[in-house]
């Protein structure tokens, strides 16, 4: 089996809730938001690992914790064997140069007063590398090549708002680089890029992986860019992974009800479906993650329910050689 | 009669730095009970042809040119006084782009939906309720939404109560602008079988906006791919998802991974959509496109018919 | 940041500067204010701020007059104020007595008349008892002569006399007799003899008319006035005679209704109401931008417990505060700075406080901390960037207000009397009616330039703001 780069175990992340005055004075007790619940995972070296789930499943909060934006309530994150979660000023500092986020907003995620040359020496003055101007100049022509954007000259003078959202996405993935790192999380990359474009980043992300010998996070709501672009594929249910397998296995072989929904609804862009009113197994939408149901937290809108469902957690078994899925259905009984 | 036909259609940004043609020379028509699908990417001018279409361009946009005719009304040039009275909302309605998180909060969702009907419609207070009611339950939501507020609705619920605002006035049309493009997988598949059952229920004709090939596929019938302020392909959308025949669609159908089948090496097309300001000369695609020769950056490609109902604008199809 | 990237970065933003053209006509205004504060002892007389409360000190300047440019724009021509040196000297020796003769020629070529005539004169008088005395009188240019006074001046003491002749009874008696000689009698009979002016009658035509401000017609031509000081001691001295035309216009910007030269004021004023308004406004700005943004990036309890001082500070009362100190200590001005900028930061505080909320959110923010930055890095070089543009038009706007809050101070007797400053002027022509009397250059010169250096603020800030905001240039 593969190194293991990060490996993640019974990870969780409450977000206090503010009691109204009401409920303090009657005592009720604190609120939490459960974004992240009990979540383990293992990421081998050289592989994309993708986080996928709707909208709250705690997936981006999940990436944020891993490179350390959000301290975890309990729980151990850790990188080629050291745990993350308790780290020295010094060690905090190595960690960061070797992992590395890049954000799903392209326009959000590049300071708007920093012309390109600034964003990229941004690392590079904060992790203390090169010391002359020349230096760093030298380090940020690299990086931009490395992104394709050539002659890289003519785009060191720009601001964001000068560059196109491809562009953008592309100098966000140089300063991810530029550090050298050995992992990178990567939220939602593409959702924000036309379709044209999306491809481009996406095989642009792939070429540097070989390269750089990267390993990635890969955070999306869209299973499509997740099959297409990863090796293993997590799936997240109100802050718990509810089947993991490798992407094949996964997308035509699903065994998790809520997984089988997802797939159900992914739209094809073949026109064969225009005139049918599809079939979507489950109804309604997520609840808050501030009110996890009892039991099995899919339960309530799971076709297959039946008697533990509502009272015992499943538990996360191996149904085949790394195809892990939590539902009652399939433990041995 | 097509009941929407658009003739040579421009709409302009005039701005300082010159009319941004964000809608050129665009035609169609639309039948009742059909939809069309409108494709592209950001920029390319399918909003504002949304927003043209029902006569409500922001500032400092304008329809310069060309003619839309409603059921047989011309409403270019039409006072917008008489548009509201006898067009907007009446033959033609629209369902913004993040409309659902545009609801006033601090209104109840039949109050929102029942204004409209009081102050413009002159209708009475009982009967809006319940004309209200009776559309939130189209739209699959129960009645008794009327009392809640927006907050207290999920992402889906606000989209139907949306879909809801702008079917009460019993259009022919409906453009909808991204109506899924903020809601999950689930939600827009049911999202979008919602839009079906009401197309065929009340024979609604659909303009569908969308930046998503894949969402566009499950509802349109007829398809449109506007690049740069034109139309550069319309026609069935069997044709045109299986058999497309302009370089763009087909480099844009090639972009879209697949969930079902494993693509190696997803293509991608180089460069970005120009200027509008500016336009390329000749044909607008012609400096991202891999087959261009002699006359594409001189002339403007014609409009050609393929095949029956089968439109492109591009040289290659040219006979000379 | 090394020194380099700093040159090179200052050099960067001068290049940018310089395209925006609203930033250098605010920074043009902004100048020209600096240069007045600075040269002020060279542009107005040195010794005009300190005296500015003290009344004798203007005695000599005419009272309540427009500028004299005005008379560009006015066909009817006014009198300037005029300072006469002797044209001829002449000492005769009678016995004990001595007759110092001094003659004054007057080239009188208005419409309108002078308003006070004046001599200032150096007495040094041995005995107090024996004052010396003055008579003087006048040769009109029709070549009637006028005995105009004859008065004793002061005895006592050596040092520059003041004699307001134009107020003497017997100045006004005589120049009343002898305008009887030409008016018609009925005229003159009617006439209530407080609104006669006995200086129309000394520049008018002799003839009928001349005691009444309708039918007085100016006398054009060379006025010689002969005074003649007679000392009965030989060890008394009489120097430096000057004869003053009170004009009906003065200097640049005209005088208010205590002869105050206007124009002294305005360039003494700059000095402190630069200083009041730049200072306090910098100072406070500062302290609230400081405050807010370190209350926003920490967040959570350090958040809460410092806007709950900051609230408290805002809602002590300021004035009564400022009243009840200003009643043991005596206000000069950098107190009464200090104490404004002390209670008025709470409200930038709050706005730069919720932007700060908003911009940590920030995606780039985020990026930042990922990539190791700490609260310094991300304060310096991604929050206050972005609130720079709101420091520059919260100081811009707070200038002005600053300038008014010392004026008000200063209504209240709480400003700092030793100095002028603009808001004290326009308070000094608030008190006297000044609008309501039509005396604009009292009113409009300072409020002028208070609007004029909030101008050259909000220029400053709206260039500075699209140099900071790249975005903004391309709309």
């Amino acid at each position: 089996m593969a190194e293991v780069v990060v490996k993640v175990e019974n990870l969780k992340k409450y977000f206090p809730l503010r009691r109204s005055v009401v409920e303090f004075l009657k005592g009720a007790p604190p609120r939490s938001v459960k974004a992240v619940d009990d979540v383990s995972f293992e990421i081998h070296k050289g592989e994309v690992f993708a986080l996928a789930g709707e909208s709250g499943c705690g997936k981006t909060t999940t990436g944020r914790l891993i490179v350390k934006l959000l301290e975890p309530t309990s729980g151990k994150i850790y990188f080629n064997g050291t745990d993350i979660t308790t780290l020295s000023r010094e060690e905090e500092r190595e960690y960061r140069k070797k992992v590395q986020i890049i954000f799903q907003d392209p326009y959000g995620s590049l300071n708007p007063r920093f012309r390109v040359y600034n964003v990229l020496e941004e690392p590079l003055i904060l992790q203390g590398i090169g010391d002359t101007r020349s230096e760093r100049e030298e380090l940020i022509i690299r990086a931009l090549e490395s992104v394709r954007m050539v002659p890289p000259e003519e785009f060191l003078g720009r601001f964001p708002h000068q560059l196109s959202g491809g562009q953008r996405q592309r100098v966000a993935i140089a300063r991810a680089l530029i550090l050298n790192p050995e992992f990178i999380v990567a939220d939602e990359p593409v959702s924000m890029l036309d379709l044209s474009i999306r491809a481009e980043i996406l095989n642009l992300m792939e070429d540097v992986k070989k390269r750089f010998g990267l390993t990635y996070l890969y955070i999306t709501h869209d299973l499509s860019t997740a099959r297409y672009f990863s090796d293993r594929i997590a799936i997240m249910y109100l802050g718990k992974i509810v089947e993991l397998a490798d992407s094949d296995t996964l997308v035509e072989n699903p065994l998790h009800p809520y997984t089988k929904a997802l797939i159900a609804a992914v739209p094809e862009p073949e026109p064969s479906m225009k005139d049918v009113i599809k079939e979507i197994p489950i109804k309604g939408e997520v609840p808050s993650a501030a009110n996890v149901p009892p039991g099995c937290r899919f339960h309530p809108r799971c076709p297959y329910r039946f008697e533990p469902c509502d009272k015992e957690e499943p538990p996360f078994i191996e149904v085949e050689p790394g195809h892990w899925v939590a539902c009652h259905l399939y433990s041995k009984r | 009669m097509p009941l929407l036909e658009v003739r040579n259609l421009k709409a302009y940004y005039l701005t300082s730095r010159g009319p941004v043609k964000a809608v050129d020379n665009v035609s169609f028509d639309l039948e009742r009970g059909e939809s069309l699908g409108l494709a592209g990417e950001s920029g390319c001018g399918k909003s504002t042809l949304g927003f043209a279409l029902i006569n409500l361009l922001p500032p400092p946009g304008k329809i310069v040119d060309g003619s839309i005719k409603i059921d047989g009304i011309e409403v270019v040039g039409k006072p917008d006084e008489e548009l509201r009275r006898e067009v907007r909302w009446k033959k033609i309605s629209m369902i913004f782009q993040g409309a659902m998180n545009a609801l006033n909060p601090v209104l109840t969702i039949g109050d929102q939906l029942s204004e409209p009907l009081i102050y413009h419609q002159g209708v009475s207070k009982e009967e809006a309720t319940e004309r209200v009611k009776e559309h939130l339950e189209l739209v699959g939501l129960d009645p008794d939404i009327y009392k809640r507020y927006p907050h207290e609705l999920s992402g889906g619920m606000k989209q139907r109560a949306v879909i809801a605002m702008a079917l009460l006035e019993h259009p022919d049309v409906i453009i909808a602008d991204e109506p899924t493009t903020a809601l999950d997988v689930i939600v827009q598949a049911q999202i979008l079988n919602l839009l079906k059952s009401l197309k065929k229920k009340l024979n609604l004709s659909i303009i569908f906006i969308s930046h998503d090939l894949a969402v566009i596929s499950e509802i349109a019938d007829r398809l449109a791919i506007m690049y740069a302020g034109e139309i550069v392909e319309i026609g069935p959308s069997e044709n045109l998802y299986l058999n497309p025949r302009h370089p763009y669609t087909q480099k844009l159908l090639g972009a879209i991974p697949r969930l079902k089948k494993k693509v190696e090496r997803l293509e991608f097309i180089p460069g970005a959509p120009p200027n509008l300001i500016h336009p390329p000369s000749g044909c607008r695609f012609h400096p991202r496109c891999p087959y261009r020769f002699e006359p594409c950056d001189k002339e403007e490609p014609p409009f050609i018919e393929v095949e029956p109902g089968h439109y492109v604008r591009c040289h290659l199809f040219a006979k000379r | 940041m090394r020194w380099e990237d700093f040159k090179a970065s200052l050099s960067d933003f001068w290049f940018e500067f310089r395209r925006e053209k609203s930033g250098i006509v605010g920074m043009v205004i902004l100048i020209f204010f600096i240069v007045l504060a600075v040269f002020a002892p060279y542009i107005a007389p040195a010794d005009a701020s300190a005296h500015w409360r003290d009344v004798p000190y203007w005695q000599n300047l005419p009272r309540a007059v427009p500028p004299a440019w005005t008379n560009v724009f006015s066909t009817k021509k006014k009198p300037p104020h005029l300072i006469l040196q002797p044209a001829s000297t002449d000492v005769r020796q009678m016995g004990q007595i001595t007759e110092n003769t001094f003659v004054f020629e007057y080239d009188f070529t208005y419409d309108d008349y002078p308003t006070d005539l004046m001599l200032l004169i150096s007495a040094n008088v041995t005995d107090p008892a024996k004052p010396p005395t003055l008579v003087l009188t006048v040769t009109r240019p029709d070549g009637t002569t006028v005995d105009l006074v004859s008065t004793k001046l002061a005895g006592s003491g050596v040092g520059e006399q003041r004699l307001l002749i134009s107020s003497l009874k017997d100045f006004k008696a005589r120049l009343v007799g002898f305008a009887r000689e030409y008016e018609n009698p009925e005229v003159a009979s009617t006439l209530e003899y407080q609104l006669i002016d006995p200086m129309r009658i000394l520049f008018s035509e002799a003839k009928e008319g001349i005691m009444t401000a309708k039918g007085a017609v100016p006398l054009k031509g060379k006025y010689v006035f002969t005074a003649k000081v007679y000392t009965f001691n030989p060890a008394d001295e009489i120097s430096e005679p000057k004869l003053v035309m009170a004009g009906k216009v003065y200097g640049l910007l005209g005088t208010d209704t205590l002869r105050r030269d206007l124009f002294s004021g305005l360039v003494w004023g700059t000095r402190v109401s630069l200083a009041v308004g730049i200072v306090s406004s910098v100072l406070t700005t500062l302290i609230g931008v400081v405050y807010g943004v370190a209350s926003a990036y920490f967040g959570g309890w350090t958040d809460e417990a410092m806007q709950r001082v900051a609230e408290i500070v805002a809602s002590i009362p300021v004035l009564p505060l400022l009243i009840i100190i200003f009643e043991f200590y005596k206000p000069t001005i950098w107190p009464v700075i200090i104490l404004m900028t002390l209670f008025s930061w709470p409200g930038t505080n709050k706005v730069v406080r919720s932007m700060g909320f908003q911009l940590k959110e920030m995606q780039y923010v985020e990026a930042a901390r990922a990539l190791g930055a700490g609260g310094r890095w991300i304060i310096l070089r991604h929050m206050m960037p972005q609130i720079l543009p709101y420091v520059f038009a919260s100081i811009a706007l707070g200038v002005p207000g600053y300038v008014l809050l010392e004026a008000g101070l200063s209504f209240l007797g709480l400003g700092d009397v030793s100095r002028v400053t603009w808001g004290q002027i326009l308070h000094d022509a608030q008190g006297s009616a000044a609008a309501l009397n039509g005396m604009w250059w009292w009113v409009v010169p300072p409020g002028l330039a208070i609007a004029m250096l909030g101008l050259s603020f909000a220029l400053l800030g709206s260039a500075l703001n699209k140099i900071l905001s790249p975005k903004m240039r391309t709309l």
